[in-house]
């Protein structure tokens, strides 16, 4: 924010910022905030033709909700359209089959919001990796335990046919969810690698080494005492 | 099954059954006075080891003698179990160093407010052998 004021309210700083960056490019738009946007408008104004490249995907947005990430790109095409703002849809896709990318692309289009509307782009891609076209199996499963146990079945049948477990992955939208997924895995014996760790302090495991170290540092904690009895390490 | 695994998992299950619960404790109490008597000892004896050690040595200590690193090791999930013991380790280790004068008592505290922001440490990735089906978030797979 101070940034973004003293680009605001001090001219001879704002020219300094110009002179040094002549060119901007901004990665990942679609994540970048309303103040961001304007310390990057900020850097831009007064240009008659200013060198200024974004990539985006409002489809691929993690941080924002639909609404917000369109007007950041709406607001951004409004402000530089004057000024011969090319958009260049890029549609090559080199890590799908194209029935992945046909597939997604009827899921996304039920999207009410969309840059693709828009801006009535036509971000309908094509598969450019050579991958051999696979047709895509939709399970519907009334629980999430049936869902489980049908993934892991289907899993150990691939790698009974010879496919190597390394060829196979599962992918969720939320670093926490595989917990019941790690859970079955490892009792039906089938190795995984995840990826990225998860919030240390929401593990089983710490939570006992906390409550624990919780009632030693203060053994008046009646709501812990029995709790940490029970702990299945003593 | 044991007395102390079936209240475990009445614990988990968040169950309403107050009598069930209640018949369950009288029954372990009856048959682990002598269990209960050595954990109390040992929380006493933690109580006091942890006014007389730096955070280091007494979480050290506290493994050993609690019995949860041999308890860790012999899981058959061990690999994950260590890894997290490890994770949580390095906390202590990483905040003993910036504030030597910390308490257990601080250093919950200062792990509570971590979690309360949203800038919680992660565990460690896990992989259990070299050729294992991989999991990710949809954006990790990018």
């Amino acid at each position: 924010m101070m940034v973004r004021d003293q680009i605001v309210s001090n001219a001879h700083f704002a020219t300094l910022l110009r002179e040094q960056y002549q060119y901007i490019m901004v990665d990942e738009f679609q994540d970048t905030n309303s103040l961001q946007a304007s310390i990057v408008d900020g850097i831009m104004d007064g240009q008659e033709q200013p060198n200024i490249l974004v990539v985006g995907d409002d489809e691929q947005s993690i941080y924002r909700f639909q609404g917000a990430v369109m007007e950041n790109v709406l607001n951004f095409c409004d402000k530089y359209r004057v000024q011969d703002l090319k958009i260049i849809t890029l549609i090559e896709n080199y890590r799908s089959t194209q029935t992945i990318l046909d597939s997604s692309r009827a899921v996304i289009r039920e999207n009410t919001q969309s840059l693709e509307r828009a801006l009535e782009l036509d971000k309908s891609l094509q598969a450019r990796a050579g991958i051999t076209e696979e047709p895509i199996f939709l399970i519907k499963a009334p629980d999430p335990a049936i869902e489980i146990a049908t993934l892991i079945h289907d899993i150990k049948a691939k790698h009974a046919a010879g496919i190597p477990w390394s060829e196979i992955a599962i992918i969720y939208r939320k670093n926490a969810n595989p917990v019941h997924l790690i859970e079955v895995m490892r009792r039906e014996g089938v190795p995984f690698h995840k990826q990225k760790g998860e919030n240390l302090l929401h593990h089983p495991e710490a939570q006992k080494l906390m409550k624990t170290l919780m009632l030693i540092g203060n053994m008046h904690r009646n709501d812990l005492f029995w709790e940490v009895i029970l702990f299945d390490f003593w | 099954m044991d007395l102390g695994h079936l209240l475990r998992l009445q614990n988990k299950a968040k169950s309403q059954d107050h009598h069930l619960r209640n018949s369950l404790f009288e029954a372990f109490l009856a048959d682990n006075d002598m269990f209960i008597t050595s954990v109390v000892q040992k929380l006493i004896s933690f109580e006091q080891l942890a006014a007389n050690k730096t955070l280091v040595q007494f979480f050290e200590e506290f493994l050993g003698i609690s019995g949860y690193r041999d308890y860790a090791l012999a899981q058959e999930d061990r690999i994950e179990r260590l890894s997290v013991l490890n994770s949580f380790f390095d906390e202590i280790k990483n905040i003993a160093y910036l504030h030597p004068e910390y308490s257990i008592v601080d250093f919950i505290t200062y792990m509570e407010d971590l979690d309360h922001y949203g800038l919680s440490p992660m565990t460690q990735p896990i992989r259990t052998q070299s050729d294992a089906v991989e999991l990710m978030t949809a954006h990790g797979s990018k």
